[in-house]
């Protein structure tokens, strides 16, 4: 909590090619450069000004706690590799972005377990999805879906019982449908029977 | 023009030569053979059945098939039949008519299975096809009232077949019986059996019977049946009768002044018919070909005693009622029998005949004593490996197997069927449909591989409790190689599983799921998205997470477990579906379009 630290977010991700790459021919490091400040550019120009204000925050928030040292440097168009940039701040920020392949998609309102969910699923099976099916978490399919109160994980219960047990249990669950016309006629039977045969006690 | 030759045949030959082609998978083979031969079927193709009517838009169908005189739409899945789709869950039939009312001008007959539709749909429909329409049935449908029938029997006066079996109608008034009454003389087929309409006048039935001399199918709701004695007398040339229902209270004797008309060979219905109502139908006995019993409060024995004077029966249809016994009745006397149905009882025992249950002693018997047999689906409370396999000895005509072993029963006799299954399939070799629903141990892994290795003609499967682990469920998926239509309910498999399954059945065109290893979201579900297939997605209670809540009763949980449908589409996402169905795939947005912006 001593004076404000130096806070330097490298937009065009200048900093580290400059200390990476002092070997490579001057042309085309510049023509490299040029061409990559320019796809960046027409991707910062995207922004609105509020996302940026947030993550210019955010990470103020991280230089103001006790953990950070040193400068901290945010990559915000990572050229290598894909990943999520998940909001490590509880609330009031409930918004997930997702950055990839130098586009960038914002996710109002994401509780902390949903987010837990995607990460889950993009570390543990990302081999699954196939890259332009994962726009699927729409915010649609959030704002629907409810969460049931005390999610633990997204991994069901299964793991932790026999397969058989859970087979068990789940067929107590979910028993036999009927069929509806037989439903109404074994209905009407009932009562006939009942209207007939007063005395008759039921099965209940 | 007719000139242009195509492989030696002039357009005329080759239209001759199609229009004899009626098979749908002929039509299909012919129609990818060449450019010229797809536009000759396109002109001449007459029927088209679409087994799913988000499968295609009604406008790529009506662009296509221009000169089409039939068409037979189906809609909600179903697993509808069974109450547990959400009574908005779609299959609206707007899209359907509003097309093929004014832009298919040969169209002489529509049949509509499981769809919803308004008074004001039909009455499009009647405005634009009525002059020539010769069939119209609504199945299993709802939506419209008895003023949209109103408009059909007037405007639809060469109707020769109405139905409108099981469909749920708002009753306003008997006036649309009246009005076909009075503007119909060309009737063969009337049916609104199972429709619930009370406000029926009888002289109406007698007028239609009377002024249409060659009606052959009456199937009607539950009329009493001591009303419809002229009706009986006056339809001399009825065939088939269904519906009616023996009313409470009268002198039994009474019946037996009931003359069912000469040619009857089908009685449905028969609702309440009780031992002392039975001399009514027993003059026609001998003569019946087909029987529905499902609806009647016969015992065991009636059965017995019933289907001991049918020699000639070749349909029936029966609650577990008719017991062991009857099944051994069965096999003795209906030698011509092609199928056979045995639906289930009520649960509750004291409603129910003592004897009121069926086991693989009655199944075996029916098998060995019935080598005609076609179509067998049961409702048993007991079965065995040794069982199965006789079926598949004897059954060689066998085309429709469809077993469920019911839950009443602790201990099963013999338990997993994996051997019986393996018997069966492999001797019925013409099976194309096939369900099996059974209990956790009923089948095991193992079991659910000799299905996939077994069914080399099945093009529908419904499978119930079948299978453990998704190594069960893999080694399926490497077979069934004409499986288009899948069902699955209460298998303990998980999504990725199910994903990479739906990717390895080759033919596979539909699934429907309910009751798996359900994630919260069903995203592992997208692992088998691919172009033209839809994923729909209902999330549900999450079974496997109130597993252990005991506040969740079994009834009400049963149709809250999360589904899944997914199937080939040319029509892309549906947009009617309502909030408890979440399409997954094609997705709304692509990467290139940012939200936020």
């Amino acid at each position: 909590m001593s004076q404000p630290r130096l806070l330097t977010i490298d937009f065009l991700g200048i900093g580290s090619q400059i200390d990476g790459a002092e070997n490579t021919s001057p042309a085309m490091d510049c023509q490299h450069q040029r061409m990559k400040r320019q796809s960046n550019q027409s991707c910062l120009g995207k922004i609105k000004p509020y996302i940026l204000q947030q993550v210019l925050c955010q990470s103020q928030m991280e230089v103001n706690s006790a953990v950070s040292e040193g400068i901290k440097t945010m990559e915000l168009f990572p050229r290598h590799g894909s990943g999520f940039q998940l909001e490590n701040s509880k609330p009031p920020f409930k918004e997930l972005m997702i950055f990839y392949n130098g586009e960038m998609k914002v996710f109002p309102d994401v509780s902390p377990e949903r987010a837990e969910a995607i990460m889950m699923l993009a570390a543990g099976n990302g081999n699954i999805l196939h890259s332009d099916e994962v726009s699927s978490f729409s915010t649609t399919a959030s704002n629907i879906l409810p969460l049931p109160t005390g999610l633990r994980k997204n991994v069901t219960i299964s793991e932790e019982f026999s397969a058989e047990a859970n087979q068990t249990l789940f067929h107590a669950k979910l028993p036999m449908a009927k069929k509806l016309s037989l439903q109404r006629f074994l209905e009407k039977r009932k009562d006939r029977l009942n209207r007939l045969l007063p005395y008759m006690t039921s099965s209940k | 023009m007719a000139r242009v030759r195509s492989n030696g045949l002039s357009d005329e030959a080759l239209q001759c030569v199609m229009a004899h082609l009626d098979e749908p998978l002929d039509r299909r083979a012919v129609s990818l053979v060449c450019k010229k031969w797809y536009e000759v079927d396109a002109l001449t193709r007459k029927h088209v059945t679409v087994a799913f009517c988000y499968s295609i838009s009604a406008a790529d169908l009506t662009r296509r098939f221009k000169c089409l005189e039939s068409l037979t739409v189906k809609g909600k899945p179903r697993a509808a039949m069974y109450n547990l789709l959400p009574p908005d869950w779609g299959g609206y039939a707007k899209p359907w008519i509003e097309h093929i009312s004014f832009t298919c001008i040969c169209l002489k007959a529509l049949h509509l299975r499981r769809m919803i539709l308004t008074d004001h749909d039909l009455g499009t429909f009647v405005r634009g096809r009525g002059h020539m329409l010769q069939s119209l049935k609504l199945e299993k449908c709802s939506g419209f009232s008895t003023r949209g029938l109103q408009d059909v029997a007037r405007g639809c006066r060469s109707l020769k077949v109405f139905m409108l079996e099981e469909s749920t109608i708002e009753e306003e008034s008997g006036e649309w019986l009246h009005e076909l009454a009075l503007n119909n003389s060309s009737l063969e087929v009337l049916n609104f059996y199972m429709t619930g309409l009370e406000k029926i006048n009888i002289s109406d039935l007698e007028l239609i019977v009377t002024n249409c001399p060659s009606l052959n199918s009456l199937k009607v709701s539950e009329c009493d049946l001591l009303d419809l004695k002229n009706v009986l007398k006056k339809a001399t040339a009825l065939e088939e009768f269904g519906g009616g229902c023996f009313g409470n209270g009268q002198e039994h004797d009474v019946f037996q002044s009931i003359v069912f008309p000469p040619k009857l060979t089908s009685l449905l219905g028969l609702n309440f018919m009780a031992e002392a109502e039975l001399p009514a139908i027993l003059p026609r006995a001998s003569a019946l070909k087909k029987l529905d019993l499902q609806y009647t409060f016969l015992s065991t024995e009636n059965h017995c005693q019933l289907v001991g004077l049918c020699p000639n029966l070749e349909v029936l249809e029966a609650r577990n009622v008719i017991g062991d016994k009857g099944l051994e009745a069965v096999a003795n006397n209906c030698k011509k029998l092609k199928r056979l149905r045995v639906e289930r009882g009520a649960d509750e025992p004291t409603l129910e005949d003592e004897q009121g249950w069926i086991s693989h002693k009655g199944i075996s018997s029916v098998a060995q004593g019935c080598p005609l047999l076609e179509y067998i689906a049961v409702y048993v409370s007991d079965m065995c490996n040794s069982t199965l396999e006789t079926v598949g000895k004897c059954c060689k005509n066998l085309k429709d197997f469809r077993l469920v072993l019911l839950d009443k029963e602790e201990q099963i006799t013999d338990l997993p069927l994996d051997n019986g299954v393996k018997a069966l399939l492999q001797g019925c070799e013409k099976l194309n449909r096939f369900a099996f629903y059974v209990r956790p141990g009923g089948l095991t892994d193992v079991g659910l591989s000799y299905i996939g290795k077994y069914s080399t003609n099945i093009r529908w499967m419904l499978l119930g409790f079948a299978g453990e682990t998704d190594l069960g469920l893999h080694e399926f998926s490497r077979g069934c190689p004409k499986l288009e239509r899948l069902e699955i309910r209460g298998c303990f498999f998980s999504e990725a599983a199910l994903a990479s399954a739906v990717l390895s059945l080759k033919s596979l065109k539909y699934i429907w799921v309910q009751g798996y290893n359900a994630t919260v979201t069903g995203a592992n579900l997208l692992a088998m998205a691919r172009p033209y297939w839809n994923i729909e997605f209902s999330p549900g209670l999450q079974l496997s997470r109130d597993l252990f809540s005991e506040d969740m009763e079994g009834e009400e949980s049963q149709g809250q477990a999360a589904q899944i449908l997914a199937y080939y589409s040319l029509a892309g996402r549906r947009t009617d579906h309502p909030q408890s169905v979440i399409p997954l795939a094609p997705s709304v947005f692509n990467w290139h379009q940012v939200a936020v912006f």
